[in-house]
């Protein structure tokens, strides 16, 4: 304290003072606002008689005045890194990294948090309490809840002590666990032997599991998570997403879950590129429904049969032999529409089977042929997994089939048991087989080679799932993946030798003759499994105590986790069936897994499941099956978000759907803008309105026609109707998926309306076909271009010169056919409302194909129409339609294809 | 804002006519004697004027003028005889220039010296990677046995070529692309 400051107080001490004084540069000042240092602008450097005393040079002088060089540099580099103005919160990873309020350093991860709260003080940043966060329980009082917390806290540290005593007590005496433990004090004194005979003669019934069913309830969160899982429940590794996704809002969970929407960084072409040239992508698929069936096998086929598993389109499947038979054993999945057949043909939702793999028994089944009464009665265990969407609809069908079936076949839900990942690109194989280490087996020794997890271990270098056999799967047990935590990449080998080793155990898949039943379909290894995994401080404990550079030893305690893997050919996936509780170690694995190709695996959400469906032209369940009720029930929900959007707007910004302009004098977009207006083509009764109030909104007009029939339909070949379906159903209310691809430019978005060829006027109809870029045409001109005269020449004689003029004007000019552009007066205008026969329920510019592409659904009675209109027409043309974007009045020629 | 842009130029001096005056009980590998220390007289001073004089003898008033917003040594360390100098941007090619005719160091000095423009960057930082990726470099050469003994060394010297040098050796690097992330320098 020294300067202007002291002499003021000393001169001016009775005089009122008039302003502040003024920010003196003293010391005590400058300690309270600390900023960090610049670095020191010089970097050290030493002087040449330092070092090298007596201009003496050697190689060791040499060499050190270099290290110094090195070190100098090096920390100059350091110390301007510091000296850079980075808060805390800018060096959170960019992808979770928060707007909105990033400053709080309650919102920074823990590691950051004190750094933040230094760097806050000592900027003098106000931090404002109890405005943000969740409000409960703060507030200007700061914890409401303090005095149950400590309470709490108290309740815990008397409970351990307890506990401890307990403990204490017990080890002083022996006593077998196995035996009535529980009166173990009183029969201390026993010896061991008669202990044993004790709890021989008292062995405890073993408590038999009861199926009932009644639906899962979601296990009960931690106290300080509940309140926010009243509606919804969380999937397994919410945590992990909620720091880097947009989830759905609080107040509109999807399907009853929290799930993830989209990753907050940027991903709609890394995904597309993780999916197909380089690296992995993974789901917490954990909200798809399992349903677990438990009975003889002949019941449990009737109830698969009832509900539909492959009827009238996949028939082999039931079949003694090849596929079905495979299936039936256990050793393939069977991916499939499962259908309501009180009302056939409608579709509840796509769904995967799984069975159960028999016990093989040499002995048993040398003694009895399969096929004998007693392997009859033997119980079998099925799985079915279907989307949540369609879940209840099917819980519902099958609970009631199940207790027809006799003998009644148990049916369990395992909703919040079973999770699941998916797992798709390149890199998935490898990613997952660092994950997915098969546990030792029991006896010490080595699994055998054909063992489903020696077979596992060699297909890391597989870079396409879907070059499995088709729908192949493989069940072992893994070890606690946190064991072997950092993941390291796997040594992949792409020699000839392992190759034509990975090509031959693709070819022959030796898990069909080794694969014993998976340990997941077993309650209670899955129980025992989830319920013993060590806790993250034991796990840390034993990696401490392992040798450097190494992971743990293996235990004889340590969990056996049941996995079922199966690959999705279509999709190019591995799907990843374990318990609930085991989905986040594993995911874990998967995420911070270094691929060999560089990166890391990435994480997609929702968002990322249906860019990868529509980049396969694959419709995705449930959005783009509005035939079915979840389908429905997700337009409807898509219907009032997109109204929303518009109506968000200003008027003079937003489409008038009033006056949209359809050329030839119509105005006014079909039906409303913002939906896929399936009332307003439905069939109806004549002079019933299409808003008329006795049509249940809640219910879609239209029902969906299985892919499998609707290809039958619509083959390449032809229209026609082999089994003659059409006269038995009524096919007017009927829904077919199609893949839209357009034949020139434009880019089909959802809502957009889909026309047939104009089937009223003729003239339209030519104008439109003549807009097919035929090939033909094309190359017609190409030639013509690419072939110009020969040239002749330069000191070619002059006669000659005449006459290649003199032909030149004599050839006749051939106008390229031109084919009108959007805009221009000859493009021709959609056709009528008759004309109508869709909308697109999926579209985008499509990566994979470099051009626009959609998902649409056609009315299956509109475009048998169109065929009983023009039988005579081209082949070409039956697969023709006109696209129209809603709100806008050019339409554009593509082709659709059933799926 | 707009930030005011340098070049960093990396140079390293080399004395052709010193290895006489250095005493030295073993024989020495090349490296150590291409690359001699230079004497303690080489301050950041004296560089200064050297590289100021040479560029006003060159370009004249208009040169030593524009060249002088922002020539600065950021670096300078005798016993390696290595520097970091920053020039403008538009015009660190007169500053380059200068320091090609560079034949010999004046008075206090009087010595013959060669300054070799090794690497030309945007940003300090990538120089000075580059100087620590050079400096293990030779360290490794420097200590690399049996360079100059035995019967390798003779048939080198025969030769008339210094062990391992390389192509890097003869020419400069020059990187356009670091212009941004200049964080070091918080003057400007």
């Amino acid at each position: 304290m020294s300067g202007p400051r002291a002499k003021g107080s000393t001169t001016d001490s009775y005089a009122p003072k008039k302003r502040k004084d003024p920010p003196s540069s003293s010391s005590n000042n400058a300690s309270k606002r600390h900023r960090p240092q610049f670095p020191s602008k010089t970097i050290p450097a030493t002087s040449t008689s330092k070092a090298f005393p007596n201009d003496e040079i050697s190689v060791s002088r040499f060499v050190q005045a270099r290290e110094r060089e090195v070190l100098a540099l090096e920390g100059a580099m350091q110390a301007a890194k510091r000296g850079q103005m980075r808060r805390a919160f800018q060096d959170v990873p960019r992808d979770m990294r928060r707007r909105t309020a990033s400053h709080n350093p309650r919102r920074v991860p823990g590691r950051l948090r004190s750094r933040m709260g230094r760097e806050m003080r000592e900027d003098n940043t106000t931090k404002l309490r109890g405005k943000s966060g969740s409000g409960v329980g703060k507030g200007s009082r700061m914890w409401i809840r303090k005095d149950g917390v400590m309470k709490k806290v108290q309740k815990r540290k008397e409970k351990g002590e307890k506990g401890r005593e307990k403990g204490k007590k017990r080890k002083g005496e022996d006593c077998n666990r196995n035996s009535v433990g529980a009166k173990d004090t009183t029969k201390s004194d026993l010896t061991k032997d008669e202990k044993d005979a004790l709890a021989q003669r008292i062995q405890n019934r073993k408590p038999r599991v009861k199926h009932s069913t009644s639906l899962a309830t979601p296990p009960t969160p931690p106290a300080r998570f509940r309140k926010r899982q009243i509606n919804k429940s969380w999937l397994p590794t919410h945590m992990f997403h909620t720091k880097r996704a947009h989830m759905t809002p609080p107040s509109q969970p999807l399907w009853r879950f929290a799930l993830p929407l989209t990753p907050t960084a940027k991903s709609y072409r890394p995904t597309h590129r993780a999916n197909t040239l380089r690296g992995a992508i993974a789901w917490d698929m954990s909200y798809i429904a399992t349903i677990g069936l438990e009975g003889v096998e002949g019941s449990i086929t009737g109830l698969l049969k009832s509900l539909g598993v492959g009827d009238g389109v996949d028939e082999e499947i039931w079949e003694d032999r090849g596929k079905g038979k495979k299936w039936r054993d256990g050793v393939r999945v069977w991916d499939g529409w499962i259908f309501d057949l009180d009302a056939w043909p409608e579709g509840i939702a796509p769904a995967t089977v799984i069975w159960c793999t028999q016990e093989k028994n040499g002995t048993m089944s040398s003694e009895q042929p399969p096929g004998t009464s007693k392997n009859k009665r033997e119980k079998r265990r099925v799985f079915i997994r279907t989307h949540p969407a369609g879940f209840p609809h099917l819980w519902g069908k099958a609970s009631k089939l199940a207790k027809v079936q006799k003998p009644a076949v148990s049916i369990e839900d395992l909703r919040f048991e079973i999770g699941s990942i998916v797992v798709s690109g390149p890199g998935a194989t490898e990613a997952l087989n660092s994950a997915l280490w098969p546990s030792p087996s029991l006896e010490g020794q080595e699994h055998s080679p054909d063992s489903p997890e020696t077979v596992w271990k060699t297909l890391a270098s597989l870079t396409n799932p879907g070059s499995l056999p088709l729908n192949a799967l493989l069940g072992f047990n893994i070890s606690d993946p946190r064991l072997h935590h950092p993941p390291r990449t796997v040594a992949v080998q792409y020699d000839t030798t392992s190759q034509s080793q990975l090509t031959r155990t693709l070819a022959f898949w030796p898990i069909d003759k080794t694969q014993s039943p998976p340990a997941i379909f077993d309650r209670n290894v899955r129980l025992a499994s989830s319920r013993s995994l060590p806790s993250q401080q034991s796990i840390n404990r034993r990696k401490r105590a392992a040798i450097p550079g190494d992971y743990p030893e293996p235990r004889s305690t340590d969990p056996q986790i049941p996995v079922l893997l199966y690959a999705s050919r279509e999709a190019g996936s591995w799907t990843l069936l374990l318990p609930w509780k085991c989905v986040l170690p594993v995911w874990r694995a998967l995420m911070y897994y270094p691929l060999s190709t560089g990166g890391n695996p990435k994480f997609g959400g929702l968002k990322e499941v249906r860019q990868l469906a529509f980049e396969d032209s694959r419709p995705w369940f449930p959005g783009d099956y509005p035939g079915t009720r979840a389908g429905w029930a997700w337009e409807l929900q898509e219907r009032l978000a997109r109204e929303k959007e518009w109506a968000k707007r200003p008027p003079g910004k937003r489409i008038n759907w009033e006056s949209v302009d359809l050329g030839n004098g119509r105005k006014g977009e079909l039906g409303r803008g913002w939906a896929c207006d399936w009332e307003n083509i439905a069939p109806q009764d004549e002079g019933q309105d299409p808003q008329d109030s006795t049509i249940d909104p809640q219910f879609s007009p239209f029902q969906h026609l299985p892919s499998r029939i609707a290809s039958e339909f619509f083959s390449p070949r032809g229209f026609h109707d082999p089994k003659g379906v059409a006269q038995v159903f009524n096919i007017d209310s009927y829904l077919f998926t199609v893949k839209l691809t357009l034949l020139a430019r434009g880019v089909p978005t959802p809502c957009a309306r889909i026309y047939r060829l104009p089937t009223t006027n003729p003239d339209l109809r030519a104008r439109w076909l003549s807009l097919i870029p035929s090939s033909e045409s094309l190359s017609q001109s190409k030639n013509k271009s690419s072939k110009p005269l020969p040239r002749l020449p330069k000191n070619a004689p002059s006669h000659l010169r005449r006459r290649a003029l003199a032909a030149s004007l004599l050839e006749p000019v051939v106008l390229p056919k031109v084919i009108p552009q959007p805009g221009h007066k000859d493009y021709p205008f959609v056709p009528d409302k008759v004309d109508l026969i869709g909308f697109v329920t999926t579209g985008n510019f499509n990566l994979g194909e470099g051009k626009g592409t959609a998902v649409a659904n056609l009315v299956v009675a509109k475009v048998f129409e169109q065929e009983r209109g023009d039988g005579k027409g081209k082949m070409q043309e039956k697969f023709l339609c006109i696209v129209r974007e809603a709100g806008q009045s050019v339409g554009r020629l593509a082709r659709w294809e059933a799926t | 804002m707009v930030r005011v842009k340098h070049r960093y130029l990396l140079v390293s001096l080399l004395y052709p006519c010193a290895s006489s005056s250095v005493a030295a009980k073993e024989p020495l590998p090349d490296v150590i004697h291409f690359h001699q220390p230079s004497s303690d007289q080489l301050t950041v001073p004296f560089l200064l004027r050297v590289i100021r004089d040479s560029v006003a003898e060159l370009f004249g008033d208009y040169g030593a003028g524009v060249v002088s917003t922002s020539l600065q040594i950021k670096y300078l360390s005798p016993a390696t005889s290595t520097a970091i100098i920053r020039t403008p941007r538009a015009h660190y090619q007169l500053v380059w220039a200068a320091l090609t005719f560079i034949s010999s160091l004046p008075k206090p000095m009087n010595q013959s010296c060669v300054v070799r423009v090794v690497r030309v960057s945007g940003t300090i930082r990538k120089s000075e990677e580059e100087v620590i990726r050079r400096a293990k470099d030779i360290i490794a050469r420097a200590q690399r046995p049996g360079v100059n003994e035995g019967v390798v060394g003779d048939i080198l010297k025969a030769v008339g070529r210094t062990g391992g040098r390389r192509e890097e050796d003869v020419m400069a690097v020059m990187d356009e692309e670091y212009d941004e992330n200049d964080y070091s320098d918080s003057e400007s």
